[in-house]
């Protein structure tokens, strides 16, 4: 059972924790996403400003170079003739290698006609390049050739003579230029340079160049006026990595002409990995398009975020989640374990309280019977072993006597169906009892308990559960007190049981103690009148036989001096008697047996016994019984004693004819009302505090009457007192004396001495 | 009185015995004496008395012992057994009765006079 409860609260604690446990991870988790939200808002900040930068260095790019370009066109504007040494002259002063990085080449390509073919060629060949050829060949209504192209290295010969109107890309370019007068940047194209392996995508951008003096209002007038184009190549690529230098980017992207991404569109692509964009899916944390417009021609840039990049700064994270969450555990762990010390804790607290309590009942019932006043022997014992055998749950409880082998029950108290053996004597033999004297201590015959030994008196059969102590009077072993049951409990006997059951078994010992003391005092007091009787008895009878006739008749005096004697014997007779009754009242083994009694009866026996010194004395006797009061319960010699004593009195201290009233009235409670009224002597004021102390004689009483015991009023107290009853009295010297006693309509028996003897 | 009755007289204070006796023998009935408990058994089988006058308080055995030794042998039980003792408890004389006794008199309160007349009703 005790399992169980510990079990309900561990489930109780663990989901006290668990609920703990699953707020602290999400709050860990909350947190966390804060935090990884937080670091992603700032990536995608980063992010943006990295595009902004790359979108910005290629605008600023293209637009130094379509500076260039005008720089070229602006020579051409300034001088008649741009002779091909001028203008190797201008582009090394340009110093394209060094400052326009990427820049493939920067070349001017004329416009012939036809007619002016031959002349144009054999002039060029005349400067120095007799292989000079425009290519590819063909009849056209008009001719465009590159005829400047600095540097004019390997890869720029390839283009020298190269006329780019054959080519439909660089043709609608170079007239969308003409048409407008305004830069124009071409479509993406394989450049004419492109000689080795590694070929890259290409894109060119044209300065149209007029006839200076012509007019260009309209686009019939610029048409008419097209000299030729101030022109550079671009390798994308190349072009690119001049932008970006040896920067490393955290983005990755890719450049589209026009507006479509795909890969016939492609230009650049930074992302090492081979993306084919007619079939992408790729997701990444961060992806943005941007369109942008660059010399009259539009292009896409692809951004996307590096997602080792993201990842690693929200892997950063990871450790603080994982932290949290076995901080969480711990915390968790930690509840649980404080909740299951305070669970256990108020668990102690209620067991030691339920033990406390337990204790406390014990001691207090066991207080009340020890406190409890006049009660008898036998009662106070029956009542100790009764509150033990139903504390302990057993079926009874045994006080043996002990003496060598012989075993005998002096008391005990059984309950339920269990039967003892009481009358017999028993032989010790081996039993628990033997084992308990033998041990001299608490013996326990529990549940578990692998002792198998009989019950003396329990028909000589096992018990299933004893517990025992020895009991020791005056230091000597007495016998033992023991609790027993047939059942096998189910619950062990405690430390508890066993303090509680040595407890009893010393005030048991106390008991009986005060009771071999009681027995003894009484033993004394018995044997002691009956010995002052004896000699009475010779007294008495050997007074009647002086008196009888068989010795020889007695003169007067003779008779008178008898008569005395006679007197004296019988004074002594009940001086002995009351002194047995007041040392019986003193021990508290005055027996009580009460009887159907009429209170008429009970007076009538006493006034008969009076009758001759009422009659001598001439005294008037009322009486005046309420008939509702007459039928009483009661002790027959304790009232005779009562009132004969109070009545005999009232004789003894009358002045001759007086009255004696006695009245007996009854009221609503338990008890009656006697008043017994003489008109005699009465008690002298200053004498009357000690009228009930032993020997006590009042000093006008004592001219009047010599014979008076002294024991009289002592011992009617006594025994009033013994039942419950009161006494007490109004006198007046010479007016008389009233004593009222209130005694109970009903007694209750108790038992008198038991005799040892 | 058709025949001597005989009177066993049992009590160890030899004046309480002597005046009984003298008492007894002035009525007529017949009295042997025994001044302890110890062996009036065989007095009793001996002289088979109508009556045993028998004291409680004795040396060596006491009357409630031969009560009791008397009450267990069925022989001996036609006798009229008359307790006379001085004490004179309750309890004391309830044990008596229960131990055979016919009669119980208090030793200090009865005269002799009242003792014959409790002999008399058995006659």
């Amino acid at each position: 059972m005790l399992e169980n409860v510990f079990n309900k609260k561990y489930i109780y604690a663990g989901i006290i924790s668990l609920i703990v446990l699953v707020m602290l991870v999400v709050l860990t988790m909350m947190v966390w996403n804060l935090m990884r939200e937080q670091v992603l808002a700032d990536q995608r900040h980063s992010f943006e400003a990295e595009i902004n930068l790359i979108v910005d260095a290629i605008h600023n790019r293209t637009d130094l170079y379509t500076n260039a370009l005008r720089a070229g066109n602006a020579l051409f504007k300034a001088s008649e003739v741009v002779s091909r040494d001028e203008w190797t002259a201008f582009a090394n002063t340009l110093d394209l290698q060094g400052e326009f990085p990427g820049i493939q080449g920067y070349g001017f390509a004329h416009m012939v006609d036809p007619e002016e073919l031959e002349a144009y060629i054999a002039q060029v060949r005349v400067e120095g390049f007799p292989e000079f050829a425009i290519h590819p060949a063909g009849e056209r209504a008009i001719y465009s050739t590159i005829s400047y192209l600095e540097p004019l290295d390997k890869r720029n010969l390839q283009a020298f003579g190269y006329d780019m109107t054959t080519e439909g890309t660089r043709r609608s370019a170079m007239e969308l230029a003409r048409d407008t007068g305004k830069v124009q940047m071409s479509g993406r194209v394989t450049l004419v340079q492109e000689i080795d392996e590694d070929v890259q995508a290409g894109f060119l951008i044209y300065v149209p160049t007029y006839q200076n003096g012509l007019p260009t209002e309209t686009t019939a007038e610029r048409r008419n006026a097209l000299m030729g184009y101030v022109y550079s190549p671009f390798r994308a690529r190349d072009f690119m990595e001049g932008i970006l230098g040896e920067r490393i980017s955290t983005v990755d992207f890719a450049i589209f002409d026009g507006t479509e991404m795909s890969e016939s569109n492609k230009m650049f692509d930074s992302s090492p990995t081979n993306r084919n964009f007619d079939a992408y899916t790729i997701k990444h944390t961060f992806e943005d398009t941007r369109e942008i417009t660059l010399a009259n021609r539009t292009w896409t840039i692809f951004f996307t975020s590096k997602n080792d990049a993201v990842q690693h700064d929200i892997q950063a994270l990871l450790p603080i989640l994982i932290l949290g969450i076995i901080v969480a555990a711990l915390i968790a762990g930690v509840v649980f374990l404080l909740m299951i010390a305070r669970l256990r804790a108020v668990s102690i607290a209620e067991t030691m309280t339920e033990d406390i309590r337990l204790k406390t009942h014990r001691l207090e019932s066991l207080h009340s019977i020890i406190t409890l006043p006049d009660l008898g022997f036998e009662e106070r014992l029956e009542k100790t072993l009764s509150i033990v055998v139903s504390e302990l749950e057993l079926d009874a409880a045994v006080v043996s006597r002990i003496v060598g082998e012989e075993y005998t029950i002096e008391y005990s108290v059984t309950s339920r169906n269990l039967k003892l053996n009481k009358e017999t004597l028993h032989k010790l033999g081996d039993t628990y009892c033997k084992e308990t004297l033998k041990k001299n201590d608490v013996v326990v015959i529990g549940p578990d308990a692998n002792i198998s030994k009989n019950y003396p008196c329990h028909l000589g059969q096992q018990l299933e559960t004893y517990i025992g102590v020895p009991l020791t009077v005056d230091g000597m072993t007495y016998g033992t007190l023991s609790f027993l049951s047939e059942q096998k409990l189910t619950k062990q006997f405690t430390e508890d049981d066993k303090k509680f059951v040595q407890l009893v078994g010393k005030w048991i010992s106390r008991l009986i103690k005060d009771r071999q003391i009681d027995n003894a005092k009484d033993e004394f007091v018995s044997l002691a009148s009956h010995q002052l009787r004896t000699p009475l008895s010779a007294i008495n009878w050997y007074t009647e036989m002086l008196s009888e006739d068989e010795t020889g008749p007695l003169n007067k005096n003779q008779q008178t001096y008898l008569d005395e004697v006679r007197k004296g014997s019988q004074r002594m007779v009940e001086l002995v008697e009351s002194l047995l009754n007041i040392s019986q009242l003193d021990l508290g083994t005055y027996a009580i047996k009460p009887e159907k009694l009429t209170l008429t009866e009970v007076l009538a026996e006493v006034i008969a016994a009076n009758k001759e010194r009422i009659e001598l004395k001439n005294i008037t006797y009322e009486q005046k019984v309420d008939p509702d009061v007459d039928d009483i319960l009661s002790d027959r010699t304790l009232l005779n004693l009562v009132f004969d004593n109070l009545i005999s009195n009232a004789i003894k201290y009358s002045h001759k004819d007086g009255t004696i009233s006695v009245t007996v009235e009854g009221n609503d409670t338990d008890f009656f009302k006697c008043t017994i009224k003489d008109t005699g002597y009465g008690i002298p004021e200053k004498e009357q505090h000690k009228i009930f102390t032993k020997m006590f004689r009042a000093t006008n009483a004592l001219d009047i009457d010599t014979d008076g015991t002294g024991l009289g009023l002592y011992m009617v107290q006594s025994l009033v007192g013994s039942v419950g009853g009161t006494i007490s009295f109004v006198s007046k010297e010479n007016h008389g004396t009233t004593f009222t006693v209130t005694l109970p309509k009903t007694m209750t028996p108790r038992n008198g001495a038991s005799r040892l003897m | 009185m058709s025949a001597t009755k005989k009177v066993l007289i049992v009590e160890d204070e030899r004046p309480l015995s002597r005046v009984i006796e003298k008492r007894l023998a002035m009525e007529g009935y017949t009295v042997c004496t025994s001044h302890t408990g110890e062996g009036v058994l065989d007095i009793i089988r001996s002289e088979r008395p109508n009556f045993v006058l028998i004291d409680l308080i004795m040396p060596k055995v006491d009357g409630f012992e031969v009560l009791t030794e008397l009450q267990a042998d069925t022989m001996l039980s036609g006798a009229v057994v008359i307790v006379f003792s001085n004490l004179t408890q309750d309890i004391d004389r309830e044990r008596v009765m229960k131990l055979g006794a016919s009669e119980f008199l208090d030793k200090s309160d009865i005269s002799l006079v009242q003792l014959v007349e409790t002999l008399k009703k058995y006659d």
